[in-house]
């Protein structure tokens, strides 16, 4: 007896065409009949097609009971309950709609948050519905923060204050611009008249400084070297002859 | 089985609730659809036969077409019923199968011999589950690759295509196994 070895070097497997292939899972080529190396995969498939028909059809008056409009308790036990696309619309319509009502509800009593109370007073507004703005019973402190539009609700003491910090601020600056602009002052001087001016009098840049210029720091150092020296040193007064006396 | 001349009759009579021409469809219809969802899902096979005549009974009324229409809308719903239950179905743990646990033929091995059922399945398994599917569809489920196409929402060609590679993975499949065998 030929072993399979030896049978497949007799018979090589060859590329199959896309007609045989369909012909050969159709039923239509017998396993003695199939192409070389095809043999046992048309067997395989006859294998595959053959029926079991007692067991295929042991269920067939569950069916007829379902044909007369009775539910088979076949059916039933083995039927799970689907939730129909009409029913998933009517659940999220009715999702909707309770979300609307609740909103609205939390409009009216003025619970919603600053900006989303300002949103449902717009909108409900728009169908003509009246419900309380985000500062309604907010007085003299109004909430300005988390409103939907620029145009904040302040309240007439905090815009004085800001209009007359604004004025404040423009008058000042343009008073020391002037100032800067025409003083006939220059470096320190000039500079500590901006600062005085800037700070309402406060600084006292530059005040130092004109004591220091008033005395001289020649002079000043000198006296102080002359008083520590005992009368000795020459410091601040003879450093110009000693130059001249050196030069050549 | 093909009704033929008379499937409109069948199929009106049918609609209308008339018992014998719903046993009719269903002695027509059934071993293929159960065959093919018991190839797949040996152990839910019957409870998913009976969900698909379930969902047949409540559409029927609906449907229009024709015994290959009718053939295709049955396998429709029975692969989408496949996909429910195993989406449904928690993951499970699978274990690859190899070559070497490929049914061995023995050495009296007859080519023109059918292979057992739990044999032809075992060398199904092999394949890619796509592939596999359009051989059951094929084989199983006796339709042909334009049918095929409609079911599984693929072009004609390419479930052409797809079968003829899987019956070339399946030749090879068996020779090697055939191979095994003979230098054990």
């Amino acid at each position: 007896m030929s072993l399979w070895r030896d049978l497949d070097c007799e018979m090589q497997r060859l590329p199959l065409d896309l007609d045989t292939a369909d012909r050969l899972l159709a039923g239509r080529v017998l396993p003695a009949d199939a192409p070389p190396g095809y043999e046992a995969v048309a067997s395989l498939l006859s294998g595959l097609r053959a029926h079991e028909e007692e067991r295929s059809l042991r269920h067939e008056d569950s069916v007829l009971e379902l044909a007369k409009g009775g539910r088979s308790p076949l059916f039933e036990s083995m039927s799970t309950p689907r939730r129909s696309t009409l029913s998933r619309f009517k659940l999220a319509g009715t999702a909707i709609a309770a979300a609307l009502a609740c909103t609205t509800g939390l409009a009216f009593a003025d619970s919603l948050p600053g900006a989303a109370q300002d949103v449902a007073s717009s909108m409900l507004s728009k169908v003509g519905v009246t419900v309380p703005g985000p500062n309604e019973k907010a007085g003299t402190h109004p909430s300005v923060r988390g409103t939907s539009s620029p145009d904040v609700a302040v309240s007439n003491d905090t815009e004085e204050k800001d209009e007359a910090a604004a004025d404040n601020g423009q008058g000042k600056g343009a008073e020391i611009s002037e100032l800067a602009t025409t003083t006939e002052l220059t470096g320190a001087k000039k500079g500590a008249a901006i600062s005085t001016l800037a700070s309402s009098g406060k600084s006292r840049a530059g005040q130092e400084g004109e004591a220091a210029a008033d005395h001289g720091a020649a002079a000043g150092g000198a006296a102080t070297a002359d008083a520590a020296s005992g009368g000795h040193s020459t410091a601040g007064t003879d450093n110009a002859a000693a130059g001249q006396a050196h030069r050549p | 089985m093909s009704f033929g001349q008379d499937f409109a009759p069948t199929l009106a009579a049918a609609r209308r609730g008339d018992q014998r021409a719903l046993a009719d469809l269903y002695r027509a219809f059934q071993p293929r659809i159960l065959r093919y969802l018991l190839t797949q899902e040996p152990k839910e096979g019957e409870d998913l036969a009976s969900e698909v005549w379930l969902d047949i009974a409540s559409g029927l009324n609906r449907f229009k077409g024709t015994e290959s229409d009718l053939l295709c809308w049955m396998f429709t719903i029975a692969r989408r019923r496949l996909i429910d239950h195993r989406r449904a179905r928690t993951r499970r743990r699978t274990d690859p199968m190899g070559v070497e646990a490929l049914p061995l033929p023995s050495e009296e091995f007859d080519p023109t011999r059918s292979l057992e059922e739990g044999e032809a399945l075992s060398c199904l398994g092999m394949l890619p589950r796509e592939w596999a599917e359009i051989v059951l569809l094929r084989v199983v489920g006796g339709l042909d690759s334009a049918e095929v196409a409609a079911v599984t929402g693929r072009k004609a060609g390419t479930v052409r295509v797809i079968q003829k590679r899987a019956l070339e993975r399946l030749a090879k499949l068996l020779s090697a196994g055939r191979e095994r065998v003979v230098t054990r």
